[in-house]
């Protein structure tokens, strides 16, 4: 069952911004879907290894060598650019 | 007896010394003009997708083995999901459940001269973040490090000290110069370490509460923060206080240890495998190949230097602690056959002159070759020691070689027995002083005496034959 | 310009540019014409009629002779989810609504290298996530046929634009059956290759373990040139497969017929049994009598665990997406709320504001899906079912070569008629998803209309990596039902 409680809880891990008024809107709107997805708790799936790609093949590694890219059409996209380099606000604490 | 048990485990990160980045193929070259380096993956620019780089396999394996770890020959890259401005992709690909390497472990040396083995839990590949640079406005991105080449080197909480915590980042330093997959390179960050650290009761098995602290990029930071930390928690136990379970970060200027200002909610990486690469499948005979491929590594080196060399652990674990020294000395005894010889004079004068001139081996300008032209000419008496110091001071300046520098200077030890024979009979006519109070008893003064003999010769006497002069003159 | 050229194949149209009865540039006239005579059905998001005619000028002074591609000067769209570089490219959202691509998707290449004309790039669902096209941020698109009903999704513009005759061939992507949906709504052919056959590099990722470019086209060769001219091996791919592509075209240039009809084609009836319209029904039922005149044998075949592909798909897509989709911050490009007073706000303002509402429910649900506490029950879940379903296809395989089925239980619905009900949205993709999470290649194809005159579409799933088989079975039925084929669904 998803409550507004839990729609904004999500929305914070996703850094979406849910106005208020749609609170109750989602969190009826993803309860249905999960109800209808719960069908699938009967399937029995012991021993049964899970499939996350859609092509497992061999493929070789790329070789360790330096290709050039033109920087500048990367740079362009936005705006928001000081000195070449991307501009945000304050990031309170360095982690790194 | 210490009230308190101290666990630490360290996380060490270091970079690949690949050409390019780990998923596509910008060049992975420190201090470029900000943002030159980087491509559609490396920025997270729509549709882009990761390429893995074969070599950078090869190091993370390389490294894996150096550790005495077991290879898992199928391994998974993960998506650990978070946002943060320095990681493009919203999402950094690193190694989760199935890590490329587990349950190896190195040995360190205390400072009883016993040995301890310290656990690695874990080694896996991942790819580095950009950087931010940050004024008093705004803060900026570096995407230029983004993808660059990492492997992750997780230790078991097997370290009980600061001291040790030390021993065993400089340990790992050290592998991974040897098996050259790391540059090692502290202040360009091609090396970092995170610490966790917690106290329990002396003697209780369960863990007490683990607090971590990041980013401690050096010796003296690593031994610093753990020590402060220690003393911090200690005072919190001993007043029933709870340890709160926080990241930490060191302050250099203070030293001291403080809680990251940020609210750090545990985060929910939300990690699940990496849906555009398949999994690493390693071949058992690759793998194989390259572990018996693997250059002695330091332990090894130490023990062989013990036994072919007769060095004492202390002078084997010296020189071997950095792969370049340690050529340098066989490449020396190699030519000279002496291995005391070479011995001695690498750590008194070699490492002094390393030291004097803020210079790494590798950048000195004395090949093993220079070096045992000089080495050769003190042991066959051409020169004594003294004057053999002079002439490395000399070489180091001058670029000049030894037999050169002796010859222009005229600096070869007089093995003329008649000449010293008249030097020493002068110093006996001069110094009348001394030599009644020698002949009376005070044997010390022959110091002196052979020093006189010493200077009139303008050092080139040898020192052994003066003194037996001087004995059989004086009586 | 005559519209009788809109009938034309490509390799008809390759013949009349080296006969010169046509010239690049009277081709590209004749498409522009009608885009904008069918400007309301919002087909395009972006259109480059200076740039194309330039280009097919230049094409028409350097002539066309035998040896050169014959996509050469032929007017092509792209859904406005592959990367065009110096391009806008916008996947129909307001977060990329001025994102000019700096580089070129793999398919945008070599569809170069055939030196087609891109003249525009389709309208889409949001993100790829839609079956209807009415998640589109510049507007839904209308279905040509019945302008008051969808077009599908999410390749919807793709698809009406080839239906439309507004463009030769298109590329779309099948996610979920974002390329047959469409297809098969407007009446035309649609193929969902095998997952790793064509590469991704440089589409907008939605769900990466599902995702595959699709060509969409009125008639066989037309499709099969234009896959023939993007399948295949590519380094900057790591999921495509080094399993070689063989030209399409060429084989079915040749008499296939005799080894072709020795094949089994499995029927999938429990799986097909409820829901289905009475129309649809009896187009499937007409299509397998075709089947079985041209020499087919039919076996009934059981995918016990079809049943639950659609909730597979609606974990995995969401999980997947809420993860790709995190790179969309208006930090490096895209959409940046003008009212943001810290980075917080400026990550959930942006993300906010510049995603649509289909969007962020599918970020919230994969969000869910993949947190902690709900991952084992949900999506690792979902990866083993998963397994289950591929299963039951390799079982099916062995007893037959290809499976016949519709791609969808009822016909184009009317405009707005869904957008209420996610969940009854979501129900449009019940016969599609299975083949997409068993990584299967599926060809749509047209066969017939229903009552009210909508056209109606069948899907012939393959082997992995068996594209030819199934091109080639369907290009029989469209020798014996030319009528369904290469029809203009406008004026």
């Amino acid at each position: 069952m998803v409550d507004k409680t839990l729609v904004k809880k999500i929305a914070e891990l996703a850094r979406l911004n849910i106005k208020e008024s749609e609170l109750e809107l989602f969190a009826s709107q993803l309860s249905g879907i999960l109800e209808h997805i719960k069908s699938l708790e009967v399937v029995k799936v012991d021993g049964i290894k899970p499939m996350f790609y859609g092509c497992v093949d061999e493929r070789p590694l790329a070789l360790d060598e330096i290709e050039l890219f033109d920087t500048k059409a990367i740079t362009k996209t936005t705006p928001y650019i000081e000195n070449q380099l991307f501009c945000v606000p304050s990031i309170l604490e360095e982690e790194n | 007896m210490n009230k308190y048990d101290v666990v630490i485990g360290l996380e060490i990160h270091a970079q690949l010394s690949t050409k390019s980045k780990m998923f596509c193929r910008c060049a992975n070259t420190y201090g470029l003009e900000p943002n030159t380096s980087i491509c559609p993956v490396c920025t997270g620019q729509a549709g882009a997708l990761p390429v893995i780089n074969g070599r950078a396999v090869e190091y993370a394996l390389r490294t894996a083995l150096a550790l005495n770890c077991k290879v898992n020959s199928t391994s998974v890259f993960s998506r650990k999901n978070y946002f943060y401005p320095d990681l493009p992709k919203g999402y950094q690909i690193s190694q989760y459940d199935e890590p490329l390497a587990e349950h190896g472990g190195t040995e360190i040396i205390l400072k009883d001269g016993k040995t301890k083995n310290i656990g690695i839990t874990r080694v896996h590949m991942e790819e580095d973040a950009g950087k931010n640079i940050h004024d008093d406005k705004n803060s900026y991105v570096d995407l230029n490090r983004a993808g660059v080449p990492l492997v992750e080197i997780v230790s078991d909480p097997d370290i009980t000290s600061p001291e040790e915590a030390v021993l065993y980042f400089k340990k790992l330093k050290t592998i991974l110069e040897y098996i050259e997959t790391c540059d090692c390179n502290m202040e360009e960050g091609n090396l970092r370490c995170d610490a966790n650290i917690s106290l329990k009761p002396a003697g209780r098995t369960a863990f007490g509460t683990k607090v971590e602290i990041k980013n401690l990029n050096s010796f003296r930071f690593l031994e610093k923060a753990l020590s402060y930390e220690i003393e911090r928690q200690t005072k919190a136990l001993d007043v029933d206080e709870k340890i709160i379970q926080e990241t930490r970060l060191f302050d250099s200027n203070k030293s001291v240890t403080r809680a990251m200002r940020k609210k750090e909610e545990a985060n929910d990486y939300r990690y699940f495998p990496e849906p555009d690469l398949g999994p690493l499948v390693l071949a058992r005979p690759f793998i194989d190949k390259l572990s018996s491929g693997l250059i002695e590594l330091p332990d090894a080196r130490i023990k062989r230097f013990v036994a072919e060399y007769n060095l004492s652990y202390y002078e084997a674990d010296l020189f071997c602690s950095d792969k370049t020294l340690a050529s340098y000395y066989e490449d020396t005894v190699k030519a000279t056959g002496d291995t005391k010889l070479c011995s001695s004079w690498i750590q008194t004068v070699v490492l002094k002159a390393l030291n004097d001139n803020k210079i790494n081996v590798k950048d000195l300008t004395i090949t093993p070759r220079a070096f045992s032209e000089l080495l050769l000419l003190i042991k066959d008496g051409s020169i004594n020691q003294n004057t053999g110091k002079d002439v490395f001071e000399e070489m180091l300046k001058s670029g000049k070689s030894a037999k050169v520098i002796v010859e222009d200077k005229g600096l070869s030890q007089i093995h003329d027995e008649g000449l010293i024979e008249q030097i020493v009979e002068e110093v006996i006519r001069e110094s009348s002083v001394q030599v009644e109070q020698y002949r009376s008893g005070k044997v010390a003064v022959m110091g002196f005496l052979v020093g006189m003999v010493m200077k009139k010769s303008g050092g080139k006497a040898k020192p052994a034959v003066v003194n037996e002069l001087l004995k059989k003159k004086l009586g | 310009m005559s519209n009788s050229y809109l009938k034309s194949s490509i390799p008809e149209l390759a013949k009349a540019l080296r006969d010169k009865k046509i010239s690049a540039v009277e081709l590209c006239e004749l498409f522009f014409e009608r885009i904008k005579k069918h400007k309301d059905l919002n087909s395009y998001i972006s259109v480059f009629e200076k740039e194309s005619l330039i280009q097919a000028s230049l094409l028409d002074e350097e002539g066309f002779s035998e040896k050169d591609p014959l996509l050469k000067g032929i007017p092509i769209s792209l859904k406005d989810i592959f990367m065009l570089e110096g391009k806008k490219t916008t996947c129909a959202s307001k977060m990329l609504e001025n994102y000019i691509a700096p580089y070129d998707a793999t398919v945008t290449k070599r569809l170069k290298e055939q030196r087609a004309i891109i003249i525009g790039k389709n309208n889409m669902d949001e993100f790829a996530m839609g079956s209807s096209n009415e998640h589109s941020y510049f507007g839904p698109v209308k279905n040509p046929w019945d302008t008051t009903r969808v077009s599908g999704g999410s390749s919807g513009g793709s698809a009406a634009a080839v239906s439309a005759g507004l463009s030769q061939i298109s590329f779309g992507t099948d996610t979920g059956g974002s390329v047959r949906l469409p297809a098969s709504y407007t009446g035309i052919l649609g193929l969902k290759p095998t997952y790793g056959r064509v590469s991704r590099y440089g589409v907008v990722a939605f769900a990466s373990s599902l995702d595959q470019p699709g060509p969409m086209a009125r008639n066989v060769h037309d499709l099969a040139i234009a896959y023939d001219a993007v399948a295949g091996f590519d380094k900057y791919d790591s999921t495509t497969s080094s399993n070689r592509a063989e030209s399409i075209y060429e084989y079915l240039l040749k008499d296939n017929r005799k080894e072709l009809t020795h094949q089994t084609i499995g029927i999938p009836t429990a799986f097909m049994k409820d829901g289905v319209n009475k129309d649809i029904v009896k187009s499937f039922e007409e299509t397998l009598s075709l089947i079985k005149k041209l020499g087919f044998k039919t076996v009934d075949i059981e995918l016990p665990h079809a049943k639950y592909a659609l909730d597979v798909y609606y974990i995995v897509n969401p999980g997947e997406a809420s993860s790709n989709l995190s790179r969309f911050d208006g930090i490096r490009f895209g959409y940046r709320d003008k009212e943001y007073k810290d980075l917080g706000s400026l990550y959930s303002g942006s993300r906010g504001e510049g995603f649509g509402e289909e969007v962020k429910r599918r970020i919230m649900l994969g969000t869910f899906v993949l947190s902690a506490g709900y991952y084992e029950a949900y999506f690792a879940k979902a990866a083993k079912v998963r397994s289950l379903i591929k299963q039951d296809f390799e079982t099916a395989y062995t007893k037959c070569n290809a499976i016949l089925m519709p791609v969808s239980p009822f016909t184009a619905f009317k405009l707005g008629e869904k957008m209420d009900d996610p969940l009854a949205m979501y129900l449009s993709d019940i016969f599609m998803v299975p083949v997409n999470i068993a990584a299967l290649p599926s060809l749509a194809f047209p066969t017939g209309f229903d009552t009210g005159g909508l056209p109606i579409g069948m899907q012939l799933i393959g082997k992995p990596f068996d594209e030819k088989n199934i091109f080639g079975i369907t290009r029989l039925i469209e020798m014996e039902k030319q009528d369904c084929f290469n029809r203009i669904s406008i004026e």
